[in-house]
């Protein structure tokens, strides 16, 4: 039964990458002079970290059976949080020092943001889409309140680096983001938590008889999506020099359906880095190329939606046919 | 049901909570407990209200639909388009009649993929909501459009009471709330004495005994999201008419605050459960609560946080009396 289930679910990662390679081929096909371009490679690896660290939280909750729709939330008020911050002690002039308490303040407010989304989902029993449901209006509205709902401009440029600047050649988001993506395969198939997790999200009432602290698992699995959230944040404000309230609010969708694609499956139990990884990937050259080959921008949305559809179809009639 | 089963309801507890709101309300600014208040809040809840109906139906059915706000633009801008360009001079029904089709028909892409293959409707409704709102902006139309048929800006004059306040002006009650009302007194028959009603909470509730008593799950369903499309419809044509033009680009991303105020009014989220008062309370909280924020002198920017409070307490306090209740 179990090795079923795996060659299903590497069948999902199998179609993924045929999927991946047809993108790529076609774009590259139809536009070669301009996707085939440094330039074109490093805007995508410029725009794809942000939406990539937001799906790396929702897919960490989503495996263990639940629901995070407040990724942006929290992206949003620890960003505004940051850029008040550096703000405070100086704006553009200030030195290069403040980004650390402002960083500090990021991360540890997202980890506060997830330790009460825990706090909701394990503590209360709340279901876990209606406890995120509410902290993400929660979460979003404090930014809106910090802001006062305008735009926190100027920070040192040594901030700006983090967004924008690059390393050997590599936008430094994107080094992140693989890092950040290399941490989530190493801590799903290396860990005890990683293992716990899956069993927490197969079925929680056999991981708990089997001695798992499912409590202590919601916890750790809330608490890292909420810090992750806020290296989207961070990064978001970098990049566009700007906090702002309502900037990105339309990425949470977005990264459940990045998520799901990438076969995290949202009932929980199942799913993995590399498919995540694909799945981004995927999204963005079709976004890029799109953009490059001036076709409109909403029949991007529109192809997004259509391979989830055919994704989940396909799995369906391979399911049906064994 | 007798008195003291009334008020151990969580119907009951949600008003006490509404009432109590509203007398604080009234004491910290006198001009809430006026008619011309009132009034607003009542068309205010329209929109909201009518969605919340279909959006209950899918919840007990066991589902949750992402998609209803990319269907209602769609419906909303193709019908507006399509009349304001070639018969300007359509009478209401009519619009309302296509959008409710248009809807109804772009609601069937998901009663395929959800009833027909069985695919879960979270995910389906995510990617359907991207392909219709992709569509309707890619095809259709990705401008805003105000030459819309004179009978949507008749419409949205249409004031069913009018009464002289007393700043000299006038408190006027909009007719839409009469069709927020029909669709309320129809889902509550729909739920409450048709065997397809009855049918959809056992479906939510318990799929296997659904089948076990014979019960056709894929026709039901196949209903339930076309019920949900219909309702967008209806709700594209009164949005266009309230702004007094179509913008393809309104409504989309509030999917989320609808469900907040359906959840709040008590059905729990995997099925079974819930019942048209407790979601138009619901909606009625949030609403209030929406709008008063401004006369109570809080600035605007609260909002998103308050009704963020609002969400967690909420369902906190429906799963703490849960539990006491399993407890005494």
């Amino acid at each position: 039964m179990t090795k079923i289930l795996y060659s299903l679910k590497t069948m999902h990662l199998a179609r993924l990458l045929l999927i991946f390679l047809t993108t790529l081929i076609l774009i590259s096909v139809l536009a070669p002079s301009s996707f085939l371009t440094g330039a074109s490679f490093r805007s995508m690896a410029v725009q794809m970290p942000e939406l990539g660290f937001l799906s790396i939280a929702a897919a960490m909750v989503l495996i263990s059976g639940g629901i995070d729709l407040s990724v942006t939330g929290v992206a949003i008020m620890s960003g505004v949080l940051a850029a008040l911050i550096m703000k405070m002690l100086g704006g553009t002039e200030a030195s290069s020092t403040v980004i650390i308490p402002a960083i500090l303040a990021a991360l540890g407010i997202g980890c506060l943001c997830g330790l009460l989304n825990a706090v909701l989902v394990a503590g209360l029993g709340l279901a876990p889409m209606l406890a995120t449901l509410g902290t993400s209006n929660l979460f979003t509205g404090l930014g809106i309140v910090l802001s006062k709902g305008s735009a926190v401009t100027g920070f040192p440029s040594a901030f700006q680096m983090i967004g924008n600047g690059s390393f050997l050649g590599i936008p430094i988001p994107m080094i992140l983001f693989l890092l950040a993506i290399s941490g989530m395969a190493f801590i799903l198939r290396r860990t005890k938590y990683g293992f716990r997790l899956f069993m927490y999200g197969t079925n929680p009432t056999a991981s708990f008889f089997s001695g798992v602290n499912n409590t202590r698992v919601l916890f750790i699995t809330y608490t890292i999506s909420g810090i992750v959230s806020s290296i989207a944040g961070i990064l978001m404000v970098s990049r566009i020099n700007t906090a702002k309230a309502d900037y990105g609010s339309s990425y949470g969708l977005q990264a459940l359906l990045i998520a799901v694609l990438g076969g995290i499956d949202p009932s929980g139990g199942s799913g993995r880095a590399i498919g995540l990884l694909l799945s981004i990937v995927t999204l963005q050259i079709i976004s890029s190329g799109f953009n490059l080959m001036h076709i409109n921008a909403f029949i991007k949305d529109l192809t997004w939606g259509l391979l989830l559809l055919l994704i989940m179809v396909w799995n369906y009639a391979r399911q049906r046919k064994e | 049901m007798n008195l003291k089963q009334i008020t151990k309801t969580s119907e009951f507890f949600l008003l006490t909570v509404i009432l109590a709101i509203f007398v604080v309300f009234c004491f910290v600014n006198p001009a809430f407990f006026s008619l011309g208040n009132l009034f607003d809040i009542a068309k205010s809840m329209v929109e909201t209200g009518i969605l919340a109906m279909g959006c209950l139906v899918v919840l007990v059915s066991g589902g949750l639909d992402l998609s209803f706000m990319a269907v209602a633009v769609f419906a909303m801008h193709s019908v507006s388009l399509f009349f304001g360009r070639n018969y300007n001079g359509a009478p209401l029904p009519l619009l309302i009649l296509c959008a409710i089709v248009v809807g109804t028909l772009v609601g069937l892409i998901n009663s395929f993929f959800i009833a027909k293959l069985g695919l879960p409707s979270f995910i389906v409704t995510l990617g359907t909501s991207n392909v219709i709102s992709g569509l309707c902006l890619a095809f259709i139309g990705s401008k805003q459009y105000n030459k819309i048929p004179a009978s949507m800006l008749a419409f949205s004059k249409w004031n069913i009471i009018s009464v002289e306040n007393a700043a000299g002006g006038k408190s006027n009650l909009h007719g839409s709330v009469i069709i927020l009302a029909a669709v309320i007194v129809l889902t509550t028959f729909l739920l409450r004495k048709t065997m397809l009603g009855r049918s959809i909470y056992c479906v939510g509730g318990n799929p296997v005994s659904a089948a076990r008593v014979g019960l056709n799950r894929t026709k039901i369903l196949l209903f339930v999201y076309c019920f949900m499309g219909g309702i967008a419809g209806l709700v594209g044509i009164l949005h266009v008419s309230f702004q007094r033009m179509s913008n393809p680009y309104d409504l989309v991303g509030n999917e989320l605050n609808v469900i907040a105020a359906v959840v709040i009014g008590g059905p729990r989220v995997g099925g079974g459960y819930g019942n048209t008062a407790g979601t138009i309370l619901g909606v009625l909280l949030i609403t209030m609560i929406n709008n008063s924020l401004v006369m109570l002198r809080i600035p605007t920017f609260w909002q998103k946080a308050v009704v963020g409070m609002i969400i967690i307490i909420g369902t906190a306090a429906q799963i703490l009396r849960y539990r006491r209740s399993q407890t005494a």
